[in-house]
Formats: C-alpha cells, sequence, structure tokens
C-alpha cells in the first residue's frame, strides 16, 4: 500500500516540479530569436529526444486500440492548440502572469463539473474557485 | 481605466485564456484514456500526435519557416522537460500518494516564476506578485481539497506539463 511516509515519491515529484518549471520558462527565452508556430514545431522535437527512449524500452510495442488511439490523437491535438496559445499570451506577457493563470485549469473543470455534471463540491473546493477568481483579477486588471 | 493597458493586457490575456479553457476542457480526456491505455504508451501516442498537428500548423506558416540554433536548443529543451515531466510524475505516482505528488509537481508556475525574476527583467507589479501567489495558494487548496471522498482527486492531465 502506498503511504506518505514511504518518501520514494518526492524526489521524481520535485523532479517533475522543476522540469515543468523550466519548461514554462524556456520558451520565454527562446521567443526573443523565434516566433510561437516555430517553438512549437522545435519543442516537437525535442518532445521525441524523451519519448524514443521510452519506445525503446516498450521494444516499438505499442498497445493499439483505433478508437483509444484516436482519441489520444485528438486529445493531443487540442492540447498542441492550448500550447500555441500559451506560447502566443508568454510572446506578449509576463512569465509569472501567465504561467500562473493557465496553471489554474483544474479549477475551470470543476467549474464545469458543478454546471454540467451537476457534480458536488465541498467547501475546500469552492474556496479555491474563489481564490483563483479573485487571482485572475488581480493578475488581469490593468494598472 | 487606461486603455491603452487594456489593450496590451489583451496581447496575452486572451491567448492565456484560449489556453486555460482549452486546458481545462480536455483535463479529464487522459484520466478516461489511461484507463484503457499504460502511462508510458500513452506518452509517447502524445508525442506522436503532437508532431503531426504541429507539422499542420507549420504548413500555415509555410513561407515563415524560421531557424535559430539557440532558439531551438531552447525550443528542444522545452519539449524534453515537457515530456521528461511527465515521466518523473507518473513515477511520483507509481511510488506516493496521488495528493502530495500532484501538489508538488503542481508549484511549477512557482519555479517558472523565480526563473523569470533572476534571469529576466520581466517587471511584476505588486498587485501580480499577489496573484500569483493566491494563484498557486488555490492550486494547493485544490489537490487538497481532492482528499474528500466524495470527490475524487482532479487528475493533473498525463499529456499536460
Amino acid at each position: 500500500m502506498i503511504t506518505a511516509s514511504d518518501k520514494r515519491w518526492i524526489v521524481p515529484a520535485i523532479g517533475a516540479m522543476l522540469v515543468w518549471g523550466f519548461w514554462a520558462f524556456l520558451p520565454k527565452l527562446a521567443l526573443q530569436t523565434l516566433q510561437p508556430h516555430s517553438i512549437i514545431f522545435y519543442e516537437s522535437l525535442g518532445n521525441f529526444c524523451v519519448s524514443l527512449p521510452i519506445l525503446f524500452h516498450l521494444r516499438f510495442r505499442l498497445q493499439f486500440q483505433v478508437k483509444i488511439v484516436l482519441l489520444v490523437g485528438m486529445s493531443s491535438a487540442l492540447t498542441a492548440l492550448a500550447i500555441l496559445s500559451y506560447f502566443i499570451a508568454l510572446h506578449n506577457g509576463p512569465v509569472a502572469v501567465v504561467v500562473t493563470m493557465t496553471a489554474m485549469y483544474p479549477v475551470l473543470c470543476l467549474v464545469l463539473a458543478r454546471v454540467f455534471l451537476k457534480e458536488k463540491l465541498n467547501r475546500t473546493q469552492f474556496a479555491a474557485i474563489a481564490m483563483s477568481v479573485v487571482a485572475l483579477l488581480l493578475l488581469v486588471w490593468p494598472t | 481605466m487606461d486603455i491603452s493597458a487594456l489593450t496590451l493586457n489583451a496581447a496575452w490575456f486572451l491567448p492565456a485564456l484560449v489556453a486555460l479553457f482549452v486546458w481545462g476542457l480536455t483535463a479529464f480526456l487522459p484520466k478516461l484514456l489511461l484507463r484503457s491505455m499504460q502511462p508510458l504508451h500513452m506518452i509517447v501516442y502524445n508525442c506522436i500526435f503532437f508532431f503531426i498537428t504541429v507539422c499542420g500548423v507549420q504548413v500555415v506558416f509555410w513561407n515563415d519557416f524560421e531557424f535559430d540554433m539557440r532558439g531551438v536548443a531552447l525550443a528542444m529543451a522545452t519539449g524534453a522537460c515537457g515530456t521528461l515531466g511527465q515521466v518523473f510524475y507518473l513515477i511520483a505516482l507509481q511510488r506516493g500518494p496521488l495528493t502530495y505528488a500532484s501538489m508538488i509537481s503542481s508549484l511549477y508556475p512557482a519555479v517558472a516564476t523565480l526563473l523569470a525574476l533572476i534571469f529576466l527583467p520581466d517587471p511584476l507589479t505588486l498587485r501580480q506578485g499577489l496573484g500569483v501567489a493566491l494563484g498557486l495558494a488555490s492550486i494547493i487548496t485544490l489537490v487538497l481539497a481532492s482528499d474528500s471522498p466524495a470527490n475524487p482527486a482532479l487528475p493533473k492531465a498525463v499529456n499536460d506539463r
């Protein structure tokens, strides 16, 4: 059974936080010489630097179910749209503001689940939504 | 209210809003798909389909192909970091509780903010600084709120940062 006292998860979790931090920051530097549409293209090549070793690890045998693979494809295409939008935002705005604003997407999930799926939210989740709305206003309100 | 400031905001606010909405709308997809596909297989498929999609974007910008060694290296490092982050996150999930692993990894905006403050002359007003702090607090609160059995944990999308 997995428990919080088993600390082996800390290093990879911090590793994810650090490399995702770089993921969010590095495009700002790349944007000094390239446009967003070029960065996303070269980024996709960078993805392969990690996924190719994974493919070797899997001995080039990928699971294949047409319906699932098509859904993964749709999800990836939408992710590409989101990332392209993120790069465009980063091109014109400060890193801290853009990355924080876009990282609050799970709150949107909660709101959508409440509105369309009529899911119940607890008080803490309502508090998180309220905090993120205030945070958004603080971030985007013109000075 | 200063109209020019509003225009300046729109230049980053609107695309950031699109990113927020698309990520928000599609966050549930990987959760569903992971019921039928192993995470590592999904990472590989994501890379393949992501590449196909951005090739389509390149076709649209056919006459605007760019190459700059520094920019390309940084962009490729960005991609490698994104995928490596997914691998680290999956390992953390395998070894530890979802709540804590999600909480730590979702603090990546703090790392990006710190890097921007160190390496970029990125101006941040006091109000925006408060917004960043409150935004991070809301993310942590959300992750902690998922501890309730009535509200199962909101997963971090695997094809996401």
